[in-house]
């Protein structure tokens, strides 16, 4: 089921920490800056790479020229970037700031890094990514390495090494501030729920090239891992800290030769439980969120980092059904989504030797909707769409490139079956598509990707 | 009879370490290296000329610097405080044409054991402190790194002397950190000896240093 944990409310507990706000906001500061000064060291001394060659000329001509849309591919600046805003978030977190200075912590991450500790002309995407999907990521990846390290009153667990190496995992900066600050800090933790699986099964991709006919590209066996978790629960009035509710879904699929990552967040912002006197036994949940969202592979790549208003809402159907449904609307403030021409130019034919993107940056609007239905918490269905809209943003098409709109779409219908609690088996079929209009030479696109799979997993 | 000596080492290490009051901490910083110095700005001039640019200029790369510390405190103001530091540091110069730059990194790498004494202004729960003594580097690594335009090049293993003798001096806070004691510190150090041969060229490091005294207390208690 999705998101029902009415029955376990979040139990919140926030002790006072020996230093002040400003002391754990300064710990934050530092943290960023030896977090930023350790990932110059690895470009600079073992990487070697042009970009770490920083000197007091860079510095200055970074920080009085202009601002320009990053060129570095997808990975780098879509799955790498947030993860290091998420470590900068982690670290003024961890240190004991609050969620809002921990952003503030971020953003002088993010600033810092793209002026002063790469040669690389500051970038406005970077900024934007770095600090906002750092945020969402770095909160999430706190809060949950928290779960790990601490009990739901915020005491120590004396937790064994394999909660320790997760929660390192997740956030080495929490487990680092864990260490240095010891029992002084505590954090409040909530109950999560979920399911992780793997999956067996078969895989098809199309291209549908207007005027030129339809190319499958990919068609054969594949294997999948996917993991569902909520965090806390959006139907209760104890919310009062961005991310005291959270969904995500990651997922890791192999079809043929291809990888497929995929990973898709919401974060509750700001939230009210609304009750209806009507129906009593139903829960909603209005409420702010924010998401951050990636689909990496070699057929389509999304990025999307949004905000928008959810609504949750359960209830059970008789004695025996219960449903949970969720609709989010959102705006796309920074997308991103590959120009495939020039993606498979670059890796069939001949990449130019300088920096170039092969994909566009947008804005745009997002729809999630998810129903998901369950039978004596024996057997449920589940079914979730993800729609993005997004308007490439003209100034920062890059070389080749082209204006015009693109529309990404992600479909799950699955069934599960408890087998024996916690173990269950089911089926799912998920598709992945996307239509590229473009504006100038450039043929409009359709892209397919199916997939039908076995699954067997855990609920925990 | 190798083992034999080291067991001796140790516990004459070990009775030593045992009879005095000592503590240890670990260091990182964060700096501007450059070079200076008559040798230097006769370098820059000739390659002005060689390289027929409209102007060559000095300028300080980024360096960083992780270490270990041991101190031992001598009285209530007093302390020999060691570090032994691996230091990334250098320098650069930038040719200036008409319409581009050529960016040349020269670098170092080196182990650094400096030994300081530091001076302790009052006492309680934050301290500020001065500290300074001699410095002496041995080169590990070296390298020239130019960016001109977009054609980024590396040239391996400069000539620099193997050894080198530096003065450094700073000032700084320490502080508690819940169990533990933590510093900042602004330091400076200037080489005496040449970087390599009789070259003239003098390093310094102007750096920004934070660390840390794994619960042990103050220095001077």
């Amino acid at each position: 089921m999705a998101v029902n944990l009415s029955a376990q409310e979040a139990e919140l507990s926030t002790e006072d920490s020996d230093m002040s706000a400003w002391g754990s906001f300064g710990l934050g500061l530092a943290e960023v800056a030896v977090s930023n000064s350790t990932l110059w060291a690895f470009n600079r001394y073992i990487n070697q790479s042009d970009y770490g060659m920083i000197s007091l000329d860079s510095m200055e001509t970074n920080l009085f020229g202009s601002w320009v849309w990053d060129q570095d591919e997808f990975s780098v600046n879509h799955l790498g970037h947030p993860y290091q805003g998420a470590i900068y978030y982690s670290a003024a977190r961890s240190a004991g700031s609050e969620p809002w200075a921990s952003l503030l912590a971020t953003s002088f991450g993010s600033l810092t890094w793209e002026l002063f500790m790469e040669t690389e002309t500051p970038s406005k995407n970077d900024l934007i990514v770095t600090t906002l999907g750092g945020a969402s990521l770095g909160e999430m990846m706190y809060r949950l390495s928290c779960n790990l390290l601490y009990d739901s009153h915020g005491k120590i667990e004396k937790p064994g090494f394999i909660r320790i190496a997760g929660a390192t995992i997740l956030s080495p900066t929490t487990s680092l501030n864990n260490s240095l600050l010891g029992s002084s800090f505590h954090e409040e933790v909530a109950p999560v729920s979920g399911w992780t699986s793997i999956g067996l099964g078969y895989s098809k991709g199309d291209i549908g090239v207007d005027g030129y006919g339809t190319y499958s590209l990919y068609q054969g066996y594949s294997s999948s891992f996917s993991h569902h978790l909520n965090y806390g629960t959006p139907f209760t009035k104890k919310n009062s800290k961005p991310y005291d509710h959270f969904s995500l879904q990651a997922g890791v699929g192999l079809y043929l030769e291809q990888y497929f990552l995929t990973f898709y967040s919401e974060g509750l912002l700001k939230g009210q439980p609304l009750y209806s006197r009507w129906n009593e036994d139903a829960q909603n949940s209005l409420g702010v969120y924010m998401h951050y969202d990636f689909i990496y592979n070699e057929l389509i790549n999304l990025g999307a980092n949004s905000v928008g208003f959810g609504w949750q809402h359960s209830q059970p159907l008789g004695n025996s059904w219960e449903i949970d449904w969720a609709l989010h609307l959102g705006m796309v403030y920074m997308g991103a989504s590959d120009i495939l021409f020039l993606k498979f130019n670059d890796i069939y034919s001949e990449a130019p030797d300088y920096e170039r993107r092969t994909y566009n940056l947008s804005m745009g609007n997002l729809l999630k909707v998810s129903c998901a239905l369950d039978y004596k918490e024996k057997l449920f269905f589940d079914w979730q769409y993800k729609f993005y809209n997004l308007i490439i943003i003209e100034e920062a098409v890059p070389e080749g490139g082209t204006t015009g709109s693109e529309f990404v779409g992600d479909g799950l219908f699955s069934v599960r079956y408890v087998i024996k609690d916690p173990w269950f088996v089911g089926a799912n079929v998920r598709f992945y598509h996307k239509q590229s209009l473009y504006t100038n030479d450039y043929p409009d696109l359709t892209e397919w990707l199916w997939s039908y799979s076995l699954q067997a997993g855990y609920t925990f | 009879m190798k083992i034999k000596v080291l067991l001796v080492f140790s516990l004459l290490c070990t009775s030593l370490f045992g009879e005095i009051d000592y503590r240890y901490g670990f260091s990182a910083s964060f700096g501007l290296p450059f070079y200076s110095g008559s040798g230097f700005e006769d370098y820059l001039d000739e390659q002005e000329s060689s390289l027929s640019a409209n102007d060559v200029t000095n300028n300080p790369i980024i360096g960083s610097s992780i270490g270990l510390i041991f101190e031992v405190p001598l009285n209530n103001k007093f302390t020999a405080h060691s570090e032994l530091n691996l230091v990334g540091t250098g320098g650069g110069y930038v040719a200036s044409f008409d319409d581009e730059t050529s960016s040349h990194l020269l670098s170092e790498i080196n182990l650094e054991l400096a030994l300081f004494i530091k001076y302790y202004f009052g006492s309680g729960e934050t301290q500020v402190y001065l500290l300074g003594g001699p410095q002496q580097s041995y080169l590990l690594l070296s390298a020239e790194y130019i960016q001109d335009g977009s054609a980024f090049d590396k040239y391996d293993g400069l000539d620099y002397d193997f050894f080198g003798l530096a003065f450094g001096a700073g000032v700084g806070i320490e502080f508690s950190l819940v169990d533990h004691r933590g510093f900042i510190e602004l330091r400076f150090s200037h080489e005496f000896t040449d970087t390599f041969g009789s070259s003239g060229f003098k390093q310094n490091y102007g750096g920004f240093f934070m660390g840390i005294y794994p619960s042990q207390g103050v220095a001077n208690e």
